[in-house]
């Protein structure tokens, strides 16, 4: 397995649009951390300060910042895999010796540094928000709640499987991101709340819906709304949709022509 | 055993029937061209051996095991089109096959100098010319040192040098024992180089075997002497002579069976006829080719 990666390490460690990727996600996420200290919002004449970053809520509403980012990365695996299409590379990996699940194999463990990485850049800026930039010293707190880490890393790793499904089913680039949004921002949406009769309850187990759901948004608390807590059937749910799409995928892979 | 065993593969798209139940058995140190007007699905079978195209139904054996995906690291391919990396180098490019093929790095700048690339090796491949490329897959077949070369039109696109550079490369390597299978348009470069051949058109095969086999399907002989028209009419309507044809000076006779040209001099001396020109002629790879071609679509 590992000498898969070191496979698509390979393709990928010269290559300029990671290490922009990677420049943009490094740079881009502690500044909009920092941007949102003391963030004041003003609604209709009523002041709101929110401070993201006490313990112990300063994991939930991290992860939940960071999960927006992570488009970036959904967007580079489309890249990544669409590439392989476009480039026929695919087709040369297998003509050289690689089966098409060793194939699979190299992109899912790079679907796993990705989200490991993201996972332990976005625990470490918790943490330093959570000791530099909170209003209580409330450090006693700080190990609370850190489950939400490894919600973040469930989530994108389900995200990343998805991208890697809809890449390679759609080959092209253009296409597959048109593809993803409308699916994801529009087909679901209109499948969970105008097709699927509520009353089944099926809704929020689509695979987006769910996925989407696995860091509950922690700010409806402030302006009042329920508590937001996570669901742990909803994480189960989305952890077996990661599989599901590696699955399907490789069955896609397997069955076409290259 | 063989090196390659193909029995009945097929595949089709659509309605289009691209191999049809193909059978080929290819020996250890073969020299094996494979023949056939465009889309006769020379590519398609090639692509099926190799891992990249689903066959329909039949088989296929690498080295007498059951089809594996290690079978084709021991191979060298070059199929059809180079696919590399755009914005990796030649260098690179070559690293990313030696680990998938797990044979180590250190003939890549022996063979990027063996397909006269070595100056260009730190660019990206995105910034070569047509041949360029073409001879960054070739130095990528040649990379594992592999015991089968498998070659798909690999003079497409390379200049006179780089043509030559080619024929040359599959001699030194087949003169090594290596197997080699060389799908190829360029027919007297196939005559020359390759020791087996078969000749597909429309997913089928017409012909295939050792090259002699193949081109000795009809021979002829040329005869002359000083009165041409005494040895027309003694030639004419014998048994075992076809046809009698004037070419210039001399006389063209299509033979049925093997050819026996000291049979027939004494023959002709018994009838008082002295021979000035006597050759026994064998039908060119390119006649032998056009001509199957041409009488498949005539019984089609
Ligand atoms: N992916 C595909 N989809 C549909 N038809 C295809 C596909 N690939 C090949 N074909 C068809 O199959 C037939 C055989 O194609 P193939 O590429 O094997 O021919 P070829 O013998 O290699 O030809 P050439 O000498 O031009 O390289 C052609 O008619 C081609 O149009
Ligand atoms: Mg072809």
């Amino acid at each position: 397995m590992l000498k898969l990666l070191e496979i698509e390490l390979r393709k990928l460690l010269p290559y300029r649009s990671f290490w922009a990727a990677v420049l943009a996600y490094a740079l881009l996420m502690p500044g909009l951390f920092i941007s949102l200290y003391r963030l004041g919002v003003n609604v209709r004449g009523l002041q709101l300060d929110f401070n993201f970053y006490n313990f112990p809520e300063v994991w939930h509403n991290t992860t939940f910042i960071a999960s927006w980012f992570n488009i970036l990365l959904y967007f580079f695996v489309l890249l990544v895999v669409t590439n392989e299409y476009q480039f026929r590379t695919v087709r040369q990996n297998v003509i050289d010796g690689l089966s098409r699940w060793q194939y699979l194999g190299g992109k899912v463990m790079l679907m796993l540094l990705f989200a490991i990485g993201s996972t332990a850049l976005v625990s470490v800026l918790g943490w330093l928000c959570g000791m530099f930039l909170s209003e209580t010293q409330n450090t006693a707190q700080m190990f609370v709640k850190t489950e939400y880490i490894g919600l973040y890393f469930v989530q994108l790793l389900g995200y990343l499987s998805f991208a890697l499904l809809v890449g390679t089913l759609v080959r092209k680039q253009g296409m597959s991101i048109v593809i993803f949004l409308g699916y994801s921002l529009v087909f679901e949406t209109i499948l969970r709340y105008r097709i699927l009769p509520s009353e089944w309850g099926l809704g929020p187990y689509l695979p987006l819906q769910a996925l989407g759901a696995v860091i509950p948004n922690p700010l409806l608390a402030s302006f009042g709304g329920p508590p937001a807590n996570y669901d742990l059937k909803i994480v189960g749910v989305s952890a077996a949709y990661s599989v599901l799409f590696i699955l399907i995928t490789g069955f896609v892979l397997n069955r076409r022509d290259l | 055993m063989s090196t390659l065993e193909i029995r009945s593969l097929s595949k089709r798209f659509g309605k289009l029937q691209a191999v049809h139940s193909l059978d080929l058995t290819v020996q250890p140190g073969n020299i094996y061209g494979i023949l056939g007007p465009n889309g006769s699905g020379k590519t398609t079978t090639l692509g099926m051996i190799l891992g990249v195209i689903r066959p329909d139904t039949g088989t296929y054996q690498w080295f007498g095991q059951p089809e594996s995906h290690l079978a084709r690291r021991r191979i060298g391919v070059l199929l059809e089109t180079p696919n590399f990396y755009p914005y990796l180098s030649a260098e690179k490019n070559l690293q990313v096959v030696a680990s998938i093929k797990g044979c180590g790095t250190s003939r890549i700048e022996a063979v990027l100098k063996q397909v006269g690339l070595y100056e260009r090796r730190k660019t990206p491949f995105r910034t070569y010319s047509l041949g360029m490329r073409q001879r960054l897959a070739l130095a990528a077949a040649l990379l594992p040192d592999p015991e089968v070369l498998v070659l798909d039109e690999p003079t497409n696109g390379l200049d006179p040098q780089g043509i030559a550079d080619v024929r040359q490369i599959i001699q030194q390597t087949g003169q090594q024992g290596k197997t080699i299978i060389l799908a190829s348009h360029i027919l007297d470069e196939v005559e020359k180089i390759c020791t087996q051949v078969a000749i597909m058109k429309r997913g089928q095969l017409l012909a295939s075997g050792d090259i002699s086999q193949v081109l000795q399907a009809e021979n002829r002989i040329l005869v002359a002497s000083d009165n041409l028209n005494a040895l027309r009419q003694a030639l004419t309507g014998r048994p075992g002579i076809e046809t009698v044809r004037t070419q210039g000076a001399l006389l063209e006779l299509v033979i049925s069976g093997t050819p026996d040209p000291a049979a027939l001099n004494r023959m002709l001396l018994d009838q008082g006829i002295v021979l000035s020109h006597l050759q026994v002629q064998r039908k060119g790879l390119e006649e032998t080719f056009l001509e199957l071609v041409a009488e498949d679509v005539k019984t089609a």
